[in-house]
């Protein structure tokens, strides 16, 4: 159910009710939840921005499902690039720096797979955030009624908390 | 911006926080009274708590913790107690604890609910301290048994008996020597003498008037001489026999002594064939005293463990694998302040009466800390030091223990506990020492009014595999006990066999020396006559001789001289 939940409420953004920015920007973010280990000091402080941030919450979570899948393909690729960051001499002062200050220290930078997942997003942040903005004009313009043809759009479309929701935003309305 | 999700989160901190104020001291409250019961197996109770945030301190108000084995009882109270805590560990989700401070500790204050949980597990202790009771009284009724058993006296062989054969021996010796004594006795006197004698008189019937009479002289007191040499010749063998026959009689007292032995060794053996009562004392401490030892032991050097697990050994050095998931690899950089997961660096709490519990360097990382921990506490009753040393890659731990009323089932005395832990390896000695340990029936048997007992128990080696002794002075007190008892059965029966075996051989040994004896004195007595016999006529011979000597010799000085006379006037003439 959550699934489906979550797929009404990504079509829906996707159909016009949001802007494209703050599709792109939330799935930006869950990208950020999605590669780099779950309890992570810094995952915390994306949630709060997610919260507050003028974002789109499913495409967030939709991110943060679909690269926490494609981060165990990425999890070695990670483990080298921090691997590689943290053994580098140039960067020791600033490594050095996030370990021994207490409260940097709970991002635990000095771990190979959270700093390499973090520095993948960081690098990721821009060319996502740009193509996931076309991405949703283009979709508007020429995939949208494709979509809409779709079997798994029908089903979405026809369950029970989809037509709840219908209800609910006629009333709120 | 979006305000409604700022808002929230906004809300959501303004309520954990005063949330946090409000329930914090509450949370702690059940939590320390909850797993502080649950530790220790008595009622943990606390009046209150309160925390400071600036600085951070947590304050214990009326901590009492009652006692596991007095419902009404306090094993300690204190009526403050404050936790000083550094702040930047907690950012690392680490509790350091700068200094605990307390005031008001009293050990033993009474209490007006009972300090008792339900516990299955004392009600058990219970039992096994009733069938330890009841254990001790069989084994004492056991052992009045086997030391009141009359001792059979086996049916005793004499043939079989050494001291016996050796009788036998003796008596054939005797047979022998009887032999020899009749030997002697044929030995007769009697013709030699009357042949002296009869010499003797031919000699003196000699009488020198002419140089004939000179010659058959001669020819007499030459048959006189060889007369004499044969009684000689007889008087050697006379005296060569009775030398046999003396040596033979000297063997006979002698075995006496030997027949003597025979039968002190026929004594033991026979000694050794009965199953004569005996009640190994050495074992008694551990019979009586192990289970309830045990059980004593094993709960201090279960608190001991519990303490030692909380302070773990430096651990080794992970081997560099694959990260998994998740989990990837911390790389290390140089710091200038770690800290412990956890860390008390200094507690003492103080009571009025000098009671007093101190604590330093408590740390559960403390190759981290680079310090031992340090414990102390004492009371009136009882005193503890201890040292739990993990800054070195073998830890080695040192806990000595002195109460001076410790209850040992319902009796009361010294305990004095020492235990060291090297590595793997154990070596803890306990001993207490008091009065009352010994129920009313014990102390009937041993005749002593309620003496001191002192147990020791030692245990050492591996920890997966300690040797476990137990020692007490209660061995050396039974003994004596039991020994007095045995002795007076066992003197009996030695007293029996005894009997047996002198009745059978002392009379056939006494009969063997009388013999002897009786036939060295007949047969001395013939030897002396035989020998005064043949030497007096011997003696009177060789007189006789002389005198016949010197009487030729006159004869012949005078005949020369009348001779010498006739030459001289046939001369002149």
């Amino acid at each position: 159910m959550f699934w489906m939940k979550l797929l009404k409420k990504l079509f829906k953004a996707l159909n016009a009710d949001v802007s494209p920015s703050e599709v792109a920007g939330g799935f930006v973010l869950g990208v950020f939840l999605g590669l780099s280990p779950t309890f992570s000091f810094h995952n915390l402080l994306i949630v709060i921005l997610i919260i507050i941030l003028k974002v789109n919450v499913s495409a967030a979570m939709f991110a943060a499902l679909l690269f926490g899948l494609i981060g165990y393909a990425v999890d070695g690729l990670s483990h080298q690039l921090g691997r590689y960051l943290l053994m580098s001499a140039p960067l020791e002062g600033v490594w050095s720096f996030f370990y021994n200050t207490p409260l940097l220290a709970l991002a635990r930078f000095h771990n190979t797979v959270v700093l390499g997942s973090v520095v993948i997003s960081m690098l990721l942040t821009v060319p996502l955030y740009i193509f996931g903005k076309k991405f949703i004009v283009y979709y508007r313009k020429s995939l949208k009624y494709k979509v809409e043809k779709l079997k798994i759009y029908k089903i979405v479309k026809s369950s029970r908390f989809y037509k709840i929701y219908m209800k609910v935003k006629k009333f709120k309305v | 911006m979006r305000w409604k999700g700022f808002i929230t989160l906004s809300v959501l901190l303004v309520l954990s926080i005063g949330g946090t104020y409000l329930f914090a001291p509450r949370i702690i409250h059940i939590s320390v009274e909850k797993t502080g019961t649950a530790v220790w197996g008595a009622k943990v109770e606390l009046e209150g708590v309160e925390i400071s945030y600036s600085p951070l301190a947590l304050r214990l108000k009326g901590l009492t913790v009652a006692s596991r084995t007095k419902e009404f009882e306090n094993m300690m109270e204190v009526e403050s107690m404050n936790f000083s805590l550094l702040v930047a560990p907690l950012l690392e989700r680490k509790i350091n604890i700068e200094e605990v401070s307390g005031r008001g500790l009293a050990f033993g204050s009474e209490r007006e609910t009972s300090g008792f949980i339900p516990r299955r597990r004392e009600e058990e202790k219970e039992d096994r301290a009733q069938v330890w009771r009841q254990q001790l009284s069989e084994w004492l009724s056991q052992v009045k048994k086997r030391a009141e058993e009359r001792i059979d006296i086996p049916e005793i062989n004499i043939e079989q008996l050494s001291s016996f054969e050796k009788v036998r021996q003796t008596r054939q010796k005797l047979e022998d020597v009887k032999g020899q004594a009749d030997s002697i006795k044929e030995m007769d006197a009697q013709p030699l003498a009357s042949r002296l004698e009869n010499d003797l008189e031919e000699v003196k019937k000699i009488t020198i008037k002419s140089e004939k009479d000179v010659a058959d002289a001669h020819d007499k007191i030459n048959n006189l001489k060889a007369t004499i040499k044969d009684s000689e010749k007889f008087i050697n063998d006379l005296n060569s026999a009775a030398s046999d026959f003396q040596s033979g009689v000297s063997s006979i007292v002698a075995d006496a002594g030997e027949i003597d032995e025979a039968r002190r060794r026929d004594f033991r053996r026979v000694m050794d064939m009965m199953q004569l009562p005996s009640i190994e004392v050495s074992d008694i401490a551990e019979t009586v005293f192990g289970p309830i030892v045990v059980d004593k032991f094993m709960t201090f050097m279960g608190y001991l463990e519990t303490a030692r697990k909380y302070i773990p050994p430096r651990k080794e050095k992970k081997k560099a694998s694959k990260p998994p998931r998740f989990k990837g690899e911390d790389i290390t950089f140089y710091r200038e302040q770690m800290y412990s997961p956890f860390l008390i660096e200094l507690a003492l709490v103080s009571g009025a009466g000098g009671e007093y519990i101190k604590c330093e360097d408590l740390s559960s990382a403390p190759w981290i800390h680079g310090r031992p921990a340090v414990g102390a506490a004492a009371a009136s009753n009882f005193e503890i030091n201890a040292t739990f040393d993990r800054t070195q890659d073998i830890p080695r731990d040192l806990v000595v223990f002195e109460y001076r009323d410790f209850a040992v089932d319902q009796a009361v005395g010294s305990l004095n506990l020492r235990a060291e832990f090297t590595g793997n390896e154990i070596d803890s000695r306990i001993v207490w020492a008091g009065r009352g340990l010994l129920p009313r029936d014990w102390l009937d048997y041993i005749r002593l009014d309620d003496p001191v007992i002192e147990i020791q128990a030692r245990i050492r080696g591996r920890k997966s595999n300690p040797a476990f002794s137990i020692s007490s002075n209660l061995d050396r007190i039974l003994s004596e006990r039991l020994k007095a008892e045995l002795d007076r059965q066992i003197q009996e029966a030695q007293r029996q066999v005894q009997k047996v075996i002198d009745d059978e051989i002392i009379p056939r040994r006494d009969s063997v020396m009388q013999e002897a004896v009786s036939l060295r004195r007949e047969t001395e007595d013939t030897i002396q006559e035989e020998r005064h016999t043949v030497l007096d006529k011997k003696r009177e011979a060789e007189r006789e001789i002389e005198n016949k000597r010197k009487e030729m010799e006159a004869f012949l000085a005078e005949t020369a001289k009348d001779s010498e006379e006739r030459l001289r006037d046939l001369f002149r003439r």
